[in-house]
């Protein structure tokens, strides 16, 4: 019984490499101009697949569940209520602190699923898996040990944040090379990166006021859970 | 509710894969402008006059990306002019031209795309896929008023204890940070009474099952292999080449032969099913009314 669900389990995870590789290749013989887009949302999307395939397989107990759906709606209100200004958001500084306390996998989780239901309000899109896996890899970064072990580091979490800033913009400037040039090029990759030098700076600067703002309230509550019930 | 998105979230998910990605990926003009057109005329007969903001948008939109284009790339070799020493040409600016109108396109659809996806249908895609995934956006769905309402309360009750006439910015930020803080404890606690609820009750034991409405019809399955056809007809001119357009180093002549033809058309009554379908259900809604 338990050797029958391990085969199937490897039999599913090899297909899945399988059916990507093949849309790769496809995708790269086929089309001549417009490959980075779609190899690109492949890739991205994959990715995100898998990940979710480990956290359900691995970590995907109720109590976990539930906490990660928590946390998902505070990002998704925090992102409405500063719709308003652009680029000045507390998502960012949300995952960091979320995925220091509940661990690298539940902190993709967070990242991501704030990134799909909050586009389900301000517009879906095929930028959607990019923003899902840039603000996912965030999460998965700051719930690394080594991080996440200096949680109570104030200088440590905003230098992690001013980095958390800086990746989302340099990941973002990807999908809009691509998609409005078509293809990757260095040259016009820092061009990019040059127009959106002011956007980047915002990011920062409200990564770091969320994250000074935000830390105590909510790493406090989550301590406290995890030292009452023991789910991290 | 639009006609189209009266169909079953399998058949529409499709159409709206095929015909982006299927926009995204072909450099050939014509795909680009028929995308193009067809979903402007989807989004006014659904909205009407409200629209012209949004078409200004997508004009503003190809008229960037056509500049950008221009200053960035020096390919192609009919010359316009010479800006800082650098070539600026003809091919770049057509290239920028088709690439914005993709862009607008893809816009255009991913509008019309929220419209028609609703929270429902995506959670019945993603139950198929993974149910946790299910479990917790269907969970985020209902926290978001649940939170709302009880953040009301909150700052009703504050407002009650600290009745300070003359606040300033300091101190409104600081109120509604309190009442976040307690929103978010209330949340918290209240979740793991939740899991251990759900948990009690049985949660994860025995096979899952999902609640829908949804049912396959004759005329998914039409648009199905409709959606099928233009899929083969797609992948066969990329083969062969009819789809390929290079603008550089001369722009190529648009092609009117017969196989380039059945490519266009093809494209063209694929990404015309919303349409179709939202003439059919008003023809029928005029009859029923009519007949009454």
């Amino acid at each position: 019984m338990q050797y029958d669900r391990e085969i199937k389990l490897y039999i599913k995870r090899i297909l899945m490499v399988v059916i990507m590789i093949i849309i790769l290749f496809t995708g790269v013989t086929l089309l001549d101009d417009r490959k980075y887009i779609f190899c690109g949302i492949v890739i991205v999307l994959a990715g995100c697949v898998m990940m979710y395939h480990k956290y359900a397989r691995v970590y995907g107990t109720i109590r976990r569940n539930v906490i990660i759906a928590v946390l998902t709606t505070m990002g998704v209100v925090g992102r409405c209520i500063f719709a308003p200004i652009p680029g000045f958001k507390p998502v960012t500084a949300i995952i960091i602190i979320s995925a220091v306390y509940i661990g690298e996998e539940s902190g993709f989780m967070v990242g991501s699923l704030i990134a799909l239901v909050s586009d389900l309000v301000f517009g879906l899109g095929p930028w959607t898996p990019f923003q899902m896996v840039a603000w996912g890899l965030i999460g998965y970064a700051a719930g690394m040990k080594f991080i996440a072990d200096k949680k109570n580091n104030t200088f440590v979490m905003i230098m992690v944040s001013a980095a958390g800033g800086i990746f989302y913009s340099l990941f973002m400037d990807v999908w809009s090379v691509i998609s409005i040039t078509g293809v990757f090029e260095i040259k016009k990759y820092l061009y990019y990166i040059g127009t959106s030098l002011p956007y980047m700076g915002i990011y920062i600067l409200s990564n770091i006021i969320f994250m000074l703002l935000l830390k105590n309230s909510i790493g406090e509550k989550l301590e406290r859970i995890n030292k009452k019930h023991r789910i991290f | 509710m639009s006609g189209f998105a009266r169909l079953h979230p399998i058949s529409i998910f499709l159409f709206y894969i095929m015909v982006i990605i299927g926009t995204v990926i072909c450099t050939n003009p014509v795909i680009s402008i028929i995308s193009f057109m067809a979903a402007i005329i989807y989004r006014i007969v659904l909205k009407k006059a409200m629209v012209i903001k949004e078409i200004l948008l997508y004009l503003g939109i190809v008229v960037i990306t056509a500049l950008f284009n221009m200053i960035l790339s020096h390919n192609g070799q009919t010359v316009l002019f010479y800006l800082n020493d650098n070539r600026v040409t003809l091919e770049a600016a057509v290239y920028g031209f088709s690439s914005g109108i993709m862009i607008a396109s893809v816009m255009a659809w991913c509008r019309s795309l929220s419209q028609d996806f609703t929270e429902d249908k995506i959670l019945y895609l993603i139950g198929n896929i993974s149910s946790d995934i299910a479990l917790i956006l269907s969970m985020v769905m209902r926290f978001i008023p649940l939170y709302k309402r009880q953040s009301v309360k909150v700052s009703e009750a504050y407002g009650v204890i600290n009745d300070n006439e003359n606040e300033n910015i300091a101190d409104r930020l600081k109120n509604k940070l309190r009442v976040y803080d307690s929103v978010l404890g209330f949340a918290i606690e209240n979740s793991i009474d939740t899991a251990d609820s759900m948990k009690a009750r049985g949660y994860g034991c025995g096979k899952r099952t999902m609640f829908h409405r949804f049912s396959v019809n004759k005329t998914d399955i039409v648009y199905i292999v409709l959606i099928a056809v233009e899929l083969f007809i797609y992948i066969f001119s990329i083969k062969n080449s009819t789809a390929s357009y290079s603008f550089y180093p001369v722009i190529d002549k648009i092609n009117m032969e017969k196989n380039y033809l059945i490519f266009y058309v093809s494209f063209a009554v694929m990404s015309a099913i919303p349409l179709i379908e939202e003439i059919k259900w008003r023809i029928k809604w005029k009859y029923l009314t009519s007949a009454i």
